[in-house]
């Protein structure tokens, strides 16, 4: 009964409401985002394979490296 | 140049601008190169300098379709910074990339001292460290604040290729190290196994005895 309530309710939402609805673009995942560019991409053989850096991805490793030491000195 | 610029500006003006026309060329076909570089030793590729080099080409544009002769040459100066900047981001993509795959070795292999195959490694290591300092030591502006900065881009560039020229081999090596590295691990994990294997025997050999006695 509960889940009918539900329906009529957002189905009265869309008639009434339709110019007020909010549009809400979420972010795609990564590998998602990867797959859109290599099907749309042209002309460059690395977008076509979907590999391409962003600066989010830089900024990515920069975190991941925040205070990390490579040598064992001190 | 358009006639209609060239007709617009003066003689010397005009000398001026296709000088700077023509040394935002280099600099444009410099940064293709430094990201046709990138993209072939990382198989990657870097959009951050493709965007730069789309902001040089707008100055570029701007500065042709300009009427003043300042603006025109103000524009021309943008794009030419545009594309000093394209080359920044590409070798530093580059050098972080290398940072984090160097990161990674370091990671696979620190159950095994790597000096004993690779004698140089601790001062090689130190390069990455002066690397990423010399990395986040930069201060990055945006694209539409990339005039306001007084710093001396030309010389942080040469700086930072230089260091890709460093890293890069030491990287190559690493992947040569990790076939030596791996038959040291290999012999570490069968000589576990066989410690493993003698401790259970002599356990058995043990309750043996005790039932036997």
């Amino acid at each position: 009964m509960n889940k009918l309530r539900t329906f009529f309710s957002s189905m009265l939402k869309v008639f009434f409401n339709s110019n007020q609805a909010e549009v809400v673009l979420r972010p795609l995942p990564r590998e998602r985002e990867r797959k859109l560019v290599a099907t749309f991409a042209r002309g460059n053989i690395n977008l076509q394979s979907g590999r391409y850096t962003t600066t989010e991805d830089l900024e990515r490793i920069k975190a991941s490296l925040r205070g990390y030491r490579f040598s064992p000195r001190q | 140049m358009t006639a209609t610029l060239r007709a617009s500006l003066g003689d010397g003006q005009e000398l001026e601008d296709e000088e700077l026309l023509f040394s935002i060329q280099k600099l444009f076909q410099e940064a293709e190169d430094d990201i046709k570089g990138v993209e072939q030793s990382s198989l990657d590729l870097c959009t951050p300098a493709v965007n730069e080099l789309r902001y040089a080409g707008h100055h570029v544009l701007k500065g042709l379709v300009a009427s003043a002769p300042e603006e025109c040459e103000e524009q021309y100066r943008r794009a030419s910074r545009h594309c000093l900047r394209a080359r920044y981001d590409a070798v530093e993509i580059r050098l972080w990339s290398l940072l984090d795959e160097f990161r990674a070795f370091q990671k696979d292999y620190q159950a095994v001292s790597i000096p004993q195959v690779w004698p140089d490694y601790v001062d090689c290591a130190e390069k990455f460290d002066v690397t990423m300092a010399l990395l986040n030591s930069v201060k990055k502006t945006e694209p539409s604040d990339i005039d306001d900065q007084g710093d001396n881009r030309v010389d942080l560039l040469e700086r930072t290729r230089e260091a890709s020229r460093q890293l890069e081999p030491i990287v190559s090596k690493a992947k040569i190290a990790r076939i030596e590295l791996n038959k040291i691990l290999d012999d570490q994990k069968r000589q576990i196994r066989m410690g493993i294997w003698a401790i259970v025997v002599t356990f058995i050999g043990i309750i043996v005895t005790i039932i036997v006695t």
